[in-house]
């Protein structure tokens, strides 16, 4: 049987999650789990976790002077013992310190069928050198069956994720999150004529789209490639 | 099992003083000795749950902090007579009262448990708060929006999605109503008596109610991490061409996955296989109910209560959504 938590030890749960948020939003790190505009709500949150351990903690100071006169120490309701699993985001943050999602995921999501939407603002396509474009920009433009796109140069940016089978080829791989990383979405453009990289590389890969590929379901749109180029990992993985 | 009563309570105080120190030693270990464990841990399956773990914690836990706060309001602050004011005295008239104040809940489905509990705490009859509960997560406008852009264009998705969630949330809060005294509430007190000052009063339900939803809320994203991580689409995909199957389908993936309101569109959308009724079908019972939800609700009204309350709302919301899809859609 579990043990029931005591006030401290719950001042101490409060601190330890409060801690978390703050670790976790303090540096880069949120992007990984997050949307951008969540850092000021976590930071707050944070802040506001640990004030809010404060008062236990300091009660248990005074209980200590006082020779621990004060019996139960006014906890009479008991605190669920689910509370204790407050550790574990804590442990997983501290222990695993959990990366951005890769190719583990967007291979496992290779059937699903992803919504491309229009873009927002949409990059300008022409001249002759290549253009970067989002790899979800990419899909959309195969999908309408965009004229411009024709004999258009193009560079796409994720990373790595493989076909099935043996052989099945390999994909440039993008994540896309709406909430947090739990409803992510992978956008893949497979990649032809290019020596395949190791699962979750960074690369930039510069060709032009195979005309016809990615219309129809299950709307996989294929890229020829010219080069293929290792880069840094964005701070911002998700597309 | 063998000691006497006197004692217990000795034992059990000296046990006080370690468990927190315990706790707190633990905690250094793994705060300062997990870099050493972590190459262990490096598998892609273990990594992506953890991955989806963790943003489904520190994504609630703002909105559940939140939560918390605008319930000590509630229960500290707000007075009688204003209390009194805003919610009809007719209880059934009150319901789809609730169901609209919805509206004015921007917030995700984690925020609404505190405020329900707080609101029965003031008096206000159960089923009302309830209704603002299933409400609140499914029908404000940052849902009413991010529908909308998931399904451009179509807004008859989106009204289908506003009228069936608020249908359910009302019929449910009726149902509550008829009950009356036989639902099986757990008892909610103010966490602490009148004597102390307003300040301590609001820090101490701040903290309560915090400290009693949380723990579920961990237990609830775990699950739903596990699901979101270890089951292919594929599975479900297969059986999108049966309109019964898929309803239902979409309704129990609804309530596993446990996503937030807000993007949960986004995913519906991506369903392109599964017919418009079937997406609505997800749409309105994710927000109504789900794993981590019921979870946070048999925590703060008993698993008496959510044992009736879980299924009753799931199967509430897959026949208003069924409904509605079959006349809208």
């Amino acid at each position: 049987m579990v043990v029931a938590v005591r006030l401290p030890t719950q001042g101490l749960l409060l601190m330890f999650l409060g801690a978390v948020l703050l670790r976790i939003a303090g540096t880069d790190a949120y992007l990984r789990y997050v949307v951008e505009w969540m850092r000021w709500p976590l930071l707050v949150s944070g802040a506001l976790l640990l004030l809010l351990a404060l008062g236990p903690l300091l009660r248990e100071d005074t209980d200590e002077e006082h020779g621990h006169d004060h019996g139960e120490d006014g906890h009479g309701h008991g605190v669920p013992r689910v509370t204790w699993l407050l550790v574990l985001p804590g442990i997983i943050a501290f222990v695993v310190s959990p990366p951005e999602l890769g190719s583990y995921l967007a291979e496992r999501r290779a059937d699903d069928l992803v919504a491309v939407s229009a873009p927002t603002e949409a990059t300008s396509l022409g001249g002759d050198g290549p253009v970067d474009l989002p790899v979800e920009e990419f899909m959309w433009l195969a999908q309408v069956a965009d004229p411009e796109l024709e004999e258009q140069q193009v560079t796409l940016t994720g990373f790595v994720s493989y076909g099935g089978g043996e052989d099945g080829g390999w994909y440039v791989t993008r994540m896309q999150i709406g909430c947090c990383a739990a409803d992510a979405m992978a956008y893949r453009v497979k990649v032809d004529g290019a020596e395949r990289p190791e699962r979750d590389e960074w690369v930039a890969v510069t060709g032009t789209h195979v005309t016809g590929t990615g219309v129809e379901p299950p709307f996989e749109v294929v890229l020829a490639a010219e080069s293929v180029e290792i880069v840094d990992e964005p701070l911002q993985t998700y597309e | 099992m063998d000691e006497t009563l006197t004692e217990q309570p000795r034992r059990a105080r000296r046990r006080a003083v370690g468990q927190m120190e315990l706790v707190a030693l633990g905690l250094l270990v793994v705060v300062f000795g997990g870099q050493f464990v972590a190459p262990y841990l490096d598998g892609p399956q273990f990594g992506t749950w953890s991955t989806i773990f963790l943003a489904i914690v520190i994504q609630s836990t703002p909105f559940l902090v939140l939560g918390v706060m605008l319930s000590a309001i509630i229960s500290i602050v707000l007075s009688e007579r204003v209390l009194q004011r805003v919610v009809p005295r007719n209880d059934v008239l009150a319901v789809p009262v609730a169901g609209v104040a919805g509206v004015g809940l921007p917030g995700c489905e984690c925020a609404a448990v505190p405020i329900a509990g707080s609101l029965i705490r003031r008096g206000i009859a159960p089923a009302v708060a309830l209704t603002f509960l299933l409400a609140a997560p499914a029908v404000n406008p940052a849902v009413i929006v991010s529908t909308a852009v998931a399904f451009p264009g179509e807004w008859d998705i989106v009204a289908a999605r506003f009228i069936a969630s608020l249908m359910t949330a009302v019929l449910v809060g009726w149902w509550c109503l008829s009950r009356g005294s036989r639902l099986p509430l757990r008892r909610l007190e103010q966490v602490i008596d009148e004597s102390s000052s307003t300040r301590e009063r609001f820090v101490a339900t701040v903290r309560h109610d915090f400290v009693h939803a949380s723990g579920f809320l961990v237990l609830g994203a775990a699950l739903a991490a596990a699901v979101n991580s270890f089951v292919p689409r594929a599975i479900i995909d297969t059986v999108a061409g049966q309109a019964v199957l898929g309803v239902l389908t979409m309704a129990l993936f609804a309530f596993v996955v446990a996503l937030c309101s807000e993007s949960d569109a986004f995913v519906a959308a991506s369903f392109t296989a599964f017919s418009d009724t079937a997406k609505l079908v997800f749409m309105v019972v994710g927000p109504a109910m789900d794993v981590k939800l019921a979870s946070m609700e048999a925590g703060t009204f008993g698993g008496a209560f959510a044992r009736q309350f879980v299924p009753l709302v799931i199967g509430t919301a897959v026949a208003c959504a069924s409904l509605v899809g079959w006349w809208l859609l």
